[in-house]
């Protein structure tokens, strides 16, 4: 299998580029998949933190590309699950400190390193490399994007994300990324149900790509955030689930999306015993 | 009016030695208002000064002095320096009666703009609304001179045409002189600017301002409209009018046709019927 390319990119900050890519290439690594997960955010990295790897950073992504550390140096495996790595940016450069040559020259070398499988020892290439890009339309998104072949496109149900994405859409096609599929993050179906947050269908009228995935509004995600554990390593919660389906339809399954009004009831059925909780408690 | 049907072809070769093949030319094409002179977009703005102030005076000069001269600048970007020495070696010293500047470069449209110059196609003087008839052969027509069924009224002809089959996405825009159609939406943070009148077959979400440059009358744009398969955006600019929507606005979500009449936005709903 050819290794495939893909940025995760919105236009918009704040949208869950980051979670989204740490939770899938965490599940595409548990489907047996071997992963490298790039940070593509040169100055404003964070991609470490949400993996949990901070702490074994060494070299970066800039000290591979000015020949200041070998590529395996620079990658960082991730002891929980076979196959997942992570290519840290640095911290204290901006995002002029690479330009979209080096970029296309790092996707090269990442294609073609060779990765040994840690139970049989057999060697193979990367099956996905995913690019985290940085919010904005500017040089940051350029190279993220050039060394790409397809990409997803994180959305927010709210309009400037939805325009922004809409943005960032046009200029994925014009350079001729294809397929380009969309994650609707952070989703409150009792919302939509009130006609207070943008459907579903709202968003793919405006945005006309194929959508990939819906991942619920799910307090879980912060929880694995701030411990460093991506949630589809162990998967408990509606976003966990919604982000393995993602991953499972990248590798080419055909998986239905999740039943997000089942999730809607639960969801205020939740609500409900937690507010008994907080009367008892006062 | 009877239109000049000719062209004049001043050569400018390459090299510097004239005559010597690959020249480039300025062609002038007649056209229903008179003539319309296309400047090469190859040649340096020197050369093209110089080219231009070799064709004499009395070629710039329509039959009986009626019909007008548009200069059209095609993709060429027009500096603010260019366009002085034109008009002063040129245009003021051959007494050129010019009646529009045209352009498809953004930045040569808003420099014309800028200086007050018309950026649109000069119309054709022709009556108000010329109504052909629909001629049938089999229907005697003589019993049909107050039937309307077969007369065809042309209320508007479509100038500089430009076609676009795709979505307008949030960030593109287009800047034209002429008309636009757009097949396809025009999402919210696209724009359209164009000098004649705007069509959004899909949903108009972005924004559009027909008329841009339009001098005629005090707020302008009397004679362009904006037509869209649905209305959605918030603003809409026509002529020199600005104008603000919302869901409350008569038309929303729905096809309309919008024009300016005694200056005031006039949004009509498209309600076909077959009679």
């Amino acid at each position: 299998m050819a290794t495939r390319v893909i940025v995760i990119t919105s236009g918009k900050g704040g949208v869950g580029k980051t979670t989204s890519t740490a939770n899938i290439a965490a599940a595409l690594a548990k489907f047996g998949k071997k992963v490298v997960a790039v940070d593509a955010d040169v100055g404003l990295r964070n991609l470490d933190v949400i993996m949990g790897l901070e702490n074994r950073v060494v070299y970066n992504f800039i000290d591979v590309i000015e020949n200041t550390a070998r590529l395996e140096a620079a990658l960082v495996r991730d002891k929980r699950v076979p196959g997942l790595y992570l290519l840290p940016a640095a911290q204290t450069r901006t995002k002029d400190a690479v330009n979209q040559e080096q970029m296309i020259d790092l996707c090269e070398q990442l294609k073609n390193f060779e990765v040994q499988d840690e139970t049989t020892g057999a060697i193979s290439h990367f099956d996905f490399i995913l690019l985290d890009c940085p919010a904005g339309i500017e040089g940051g998104f350029k190279n993220a994007a050039v060394g790409a072949d397809e990409a997803l496109v994180v959305t927010t149900p709210e309009i400037p994300a939805v325009r922004d994405a809409d943005r960032i859409i046009g200029m994925l096609e014009s350079m001729g990324k294809s397929p380009i599929r969309l994650i609707i993050n952070r989703l409150r179906p009792n919302m939509v149900n009130d006609g207070d947050m943008l459907a579903k269908e709202d968003i793919l009228d405006v945005l006309a790509i194929k959508l990939i995935g819906i991942v619920p509004e799910d307090e879980t995600v912060i929880k694995s955030t701030n411990n460093g554990e991506p949630m589809t390593l162990n998967v408990e919660s509606p976003a966990a689930q919604a982000y393995l389906n993602i991953a499972d339809r990248l590798i080419g399954n055909d998986v239905p999306l999740m039943d997000l009004q089942a999730y809607a009831s639960r969801g205020f059925m939740q609500w409900l015993r937690n507010l008994f909780k907080g009367n008892k408690r006062r | 009016m009877k239109t000049p049907n000719f062209a004049i072809k001043i050569e400018a070769a390459k090299k510097p030695e004239p005559g010597r093949g690959d020249a480039i030319q300025i062609h002038t094409k007649a056209t229903s208002y008179g003539m319309k002179i296309f400047l090469p977009e190859s040649l340096d703005n020197d050369r093209l000064l110089d080219l231009l102030s070799r064709i004499p005076a009395k070629a710039f000069i329509l039959p009986d002095d009626k019909g007008s001269i548009a200069f059209d600048f095609k993709g060429r970007l027009c500096t603010q320096e260019l366009l002085i020495k034109l008009l002063c070696n040129v245009i003021w010293r051959k007494r050129i009666k010019v009646a529009a500047w045209l352009s498809s470069n953004p930045e040569t449209i808003k420099l014309f703009r800028e200086a007050g110059l018309e950026i649109c196609e000069p119309e054709v003087k022709k009556p108000e609304k010329i109504i052909e008839k629909a001629e049938n052969n089999n229907i005697d027509n003589s019993d049909n001179k107050n039937d309307n069924k077969n007369k065809v009224e042309i209320i508007y002809e479509p100038r500089n045409l430009k076609v676009l089959y795709n979505s307008m996405r949030s960030g593109d825009s287009l800047v034209t002189g002429g008309d636009v159609l757009l097949w396809g939406h025009l999402n919210a943070g696209a724009e359209i600017r164009a000098g004649g009148n705007i069509i959004v077959a899909g949903k108009l979400r972005g924004l559009v301002h027909a008329g841009q440059g339009m001098k005629s009358g005090g707020t302008g744009g009397e004679r362009i409209f904006v037509m869209a398969g649905s209305f959605e955006a918030r603003q809409l600019r026509i002529g020199r009018k600005l104008c603000y929507a919302d869901e409350n606005t008569a038309g929303w979500h729905k096809s309309v046709l919008i024009t300016l009449e005694d200056g005031m936005p006039m949004i009509r709903e498209n309600k076909f019927e077959i009679f």
